[in-house]
């Protein structure tokens, strides 16, 4: 009973442990996206810089992964034609309107806020190619960033906009996904030109996508050899207990059940004080509720799955060992 | 006999030693990377501080905005003495720095298609190219290094004729070799171009308030201060020069008293020149985007410096955990050996020596990788990479050695010799 508890106590610090660093990780992650994208004016890393593209239907083209367009007003202003992302930048105040039409709206960033917005009947407005827009936010944070003086429109008429004079934006998450883009265009609609835009700001300074790379590798191999190693331990304690369990009769599928609930158990209780551990260090950017759950059935089924494959191979390998031994020979011998 | 203990137990556990190994190797790469960024950053981060820390930037133009007026200046008989000693006067100035630079487009002769992604003009061979010229103090002012050939020197911005010395961006590193000649026309003037150097990846200046403009895609060209001309089309083109040379950036203290000073050196170099028509476009104490940028890049360092140190102690607990293991897995063949004569120092000098070939096997692959593959590993890289190998060493054998000492089994057999 005593070995029992204790292990369930080391499973419970080791999982917490391996929690820490997964949300560490992904504390990491959200605030490297808010670096990377509030100091290359809200672009993501692959930007596709379109020419002579008037003629594309936005709306007919349906690209599997996230993807925003945007007609490029000035060098700080854009009016976005789609938007088919979810991420919202960093608001100082206001919120992020919808792709999806909510009339003429507008974010702006704090440079902007202070010298170009007026306000009229309570509402803050911005002006752009003789079209009102009403600001529904300032986007940025504390410290200053390149996006400090971004203008994003939300439903521009562009119906009064030349826009064969005017650059078009395409920006994706993925690079794969940007080149795959620009060999549909190219297909697709041959007039178009298209080059690839520069990045700036910390995407590019302090090649953080590649840091990103290596610190997901380092951190999912650390976080499976240790549950590797956790589980070899557990399946090393509960060796013996298993046999004598066995013995008095009871069926193997309970046995196994039982130690899967204990993993259960310790899981939970390692998500629970790892979220509290979180909250308290302020390392969750947004809610991290989706993203522990799935972590932690994942972490938990592995966990189980290890119980399976330690006793299989201490099974193998006790049937290799007795083999070598011949015990039926000695069995059947009179 | 240490060395053949240690040659069964690593035959005997050739999936946990290849693990140990790998996990030691990743850490050391990503810490070998880790070095190598953060050197990266404190030395671009320091040059920026060095460069922007305490300054303002004040653009100086020309006057000239009317098209008649222009015309009628350049018509002058001393037009270009009065440009050129205007330019000089500026360069040699006691209370400023005089920055000129400007992003002027060149016409080059691309036989080879060695700017693929440019097209070339009217089916020929003829490519307009993104070109930026520096004066010498612009170019010292803002540190920027080679990775191959050399730097501007003084003499690459004197008059050579025909041939004039450039430094390539990096994305054309590829294309272009130290000593290849570029044919091109620069304010029409037809000169050959003489790559010196390439400027390392993501070589960086502030221009037209932008702290962030990139010289990866452009061809560098010096201002030269050229010799009197000896015929009229040369004079027309050292006009056309001169004026681009005259509109640039001033970089002062900040403080009232050396903005001051500076405005009246301007005013007598402006005196003792003849040279009155010109303004300036307002201070720009507005280096704060370059603020902004340095405070992200050190969030962003504190960020990854955080995830680095947790990471290394989870390494720390998990190989640990694995020599532990391993150790109580075999206390059996241990205490044999303890037995048969081998003393407790040995068994220590046993396992310290399998530590330490784990950790330098480890160490060679890591080095080789950011060596030879990655290609980011210097001297301090290096330097520094030893030593966590030496403190991962210490730190994981401590552990293992202390329960080896403190085994019951070891007390017991030590109980056994004293009464015996």
């Amino acid at each position: 009973m005593r070995r029992f508890k204790r292990s369930i106590l080391y499973m419970i610090i080791i999982n917490t442990i391996i929690y820490m660093l997964l949300i560490a990780f992904l504390s990491y992650e959200a605030k490297q996206t808010t670096y990377d994208r509030l100091s290359n004016q809200l672009y993501f890393d692959n930007i596709l810089i379109l020419n002579n593209a008037q003629a594309i239907n936005w709306d007919k083209k349906s690209y599997k992964e996230a993807h925003r367009v945007y007609v490029e007003i000035n060098p700080y202003c854009r009016a976005l034609i789609k938007d088919t992302s979810d991420w919202i930048p960093p608001m100082r105040s206001g919120y992020y309107p919808s792709a999806n039409g909510e009339g003429l709206k507008a974010i702006v960033g704090k440079n902007i806020y202070n010298t170009k917005v007026i306000e009229k009947n309570g509402a803050h407005w911005i002006e752009c190619l003789d079209q009102k827009f009403e600001v529904t936010g300032v986007v940025g944070t504390d410290y200053i960033t390149s996006s400090d003086d971004v203008v994003i429109l939300f439903g521009f008429n562009f119906d009064a906009l030349n826009l064969l004079e005017k650059t078009i934006v395409v920006d994706t998450e993925d690079a794969k996904y940007a080149d795959l883009i620009s060999k549909d265009l190219a297909v697709e609609n041959p007039e178009v030109s298209v080059h690839r835009g520069t990045i700036k700001g910390t995407a590019r300074l302090t090649k953080s996508s590649y840091f990103y790379k290596l610190l997901y590798t380092e951190t999912i191999f650390l976080a499976i050899l240790t549950l590797i190693l956790f589980g070899k331990y557990l399946h090393e304690q509960y060796k013996n207990t298993r046999q004598v369990y066995m013995l008095l009769g009871i069926p193997l599928f309970r046995v196994i059940t039982y130690e899967a609930a204990e993993v259960f158990l310790a899981n939970f209780i390692s998500v629970t004080v790892s979220v509290f551990i979180g909250d308290s260090m302020r390392l969750f950017e947004t809610n991290p509720l989706g993203a522990l759950l799935k972590i932690s059935a994942n972490v938990t089924l592995f966990s189980c799955a290890l119980i399976l494959i330690f006793f299989f191979i201490d099974r193998i390998h006790d049937a290799n060992k007795a083999h070598k031994e011949g015990w039926w020979l000695k069995n059947d011998t009179p | 006999m240490i060395r053949r203990e240690i040659y069964y137990h690593y035959r005997a556990n050739k999936i946990i030693m290849a693990s140990l190994i790998c996990q030691a190797t990743l850490f050391f790469i990503f810490l070998g990377t880790f070095i190598a960024f953060s050197s990266e950053l404190n030395n671009g981060r320091d040059n920026l501080e060095k460069i922007y820390g305490n300054k303002a930037i004040y653009q100086l133009l020309d006057g000239y905005f009317d098209p008649d007026e222009f015309s009628e200046f350049l018509g002058q008989e001393n037009a270009l003495n009065t440009l050129k000693k205007f330019y000089n006067k500026l360069n040699t100035a006691h209370h400023f720095q005089y920055l000129s630079m400007f992003n002027q487009r060149i016409t080059v002769e691309d036989p080879l298609s060695k700017f693929p992604e440019i097209q070339a003009m009217d089916g020929g061979t003829a490519k307009i190219i993104n070109a930026f010229q520096f004066n010498k103090q612009a170019y010292d002012y803002f540190n920027l290094v080679v990775a191959k050939g050399k730097p501007f020197s003084l003499e690459d911005f004197e008059d050579k004729g025909e041939i004039m010395p450039v430094l390539i961006g990096s994305k054309y590193a590829e294309s272009f070799a130290v000593g290849d000649h570029i044919v091109a026309s620069y304010y029409q003037k037809h000169v050959i171009l003489e790559v010196i150097g390439i400027l390392k990846e993501n070589s960086l200046i502030y221009f037209n308030t932008d702290p962030e403009f990139y010289l990866d895609e452009y061809i560098i060209l010096p201002y030269v201060n050229y010799v009197d001309p000896k015929a009229d089309f040369e004079e027309e083109f050292q006009k056309i020069a001169y004026f681009a040379m005259i509109n640039g950036y001033i970089s002062v203290e900040i403080g009232d008293e050396f903005a001051q000073n500076m405005m009246a050196e301007i005013e007598v170099i402006a005196q003792q020149t003849g040279f009155y028509n010109y303004q300036f476009i307002g201070s720009n104490p507005n280096i704060q985007p370059y603020r902004g940028l340095v405070n992200v890049i050190n969030l962003n360092y504190t960020l990854v410096r955080w995830l680095f140190i947790f990471s290394f102690c989870l390494n720390v607990i998990t190989i640990c955990f694995q020599l532990y293991f391993m150790q109580k897995k075999r206390l059996t063949a241990l205490a044999v050996h303890y037995l048969n004569g081998a003393s407790l120092s040995d068994l220590v000098k046993q396992f310290s020596c399998e530590v330490i070939l784990i950790m330098l096997i480890s160490f060679t692959i890591s080095h080789v990788v950011l060596m030879y593959i990655l290609k980011i590993a210097n001297t301090q890289t290096f330097a520094f990479l030893l030593i966590i190998t030496i403190v991962l060493t210490f730190s994981v054998s401590v552990f293992p050695i202390y329960k080896l000492i403190h085994s019951e089994l070891m007390s017991l057999l030590n109980n056994t010799e004293d009464c015996s």
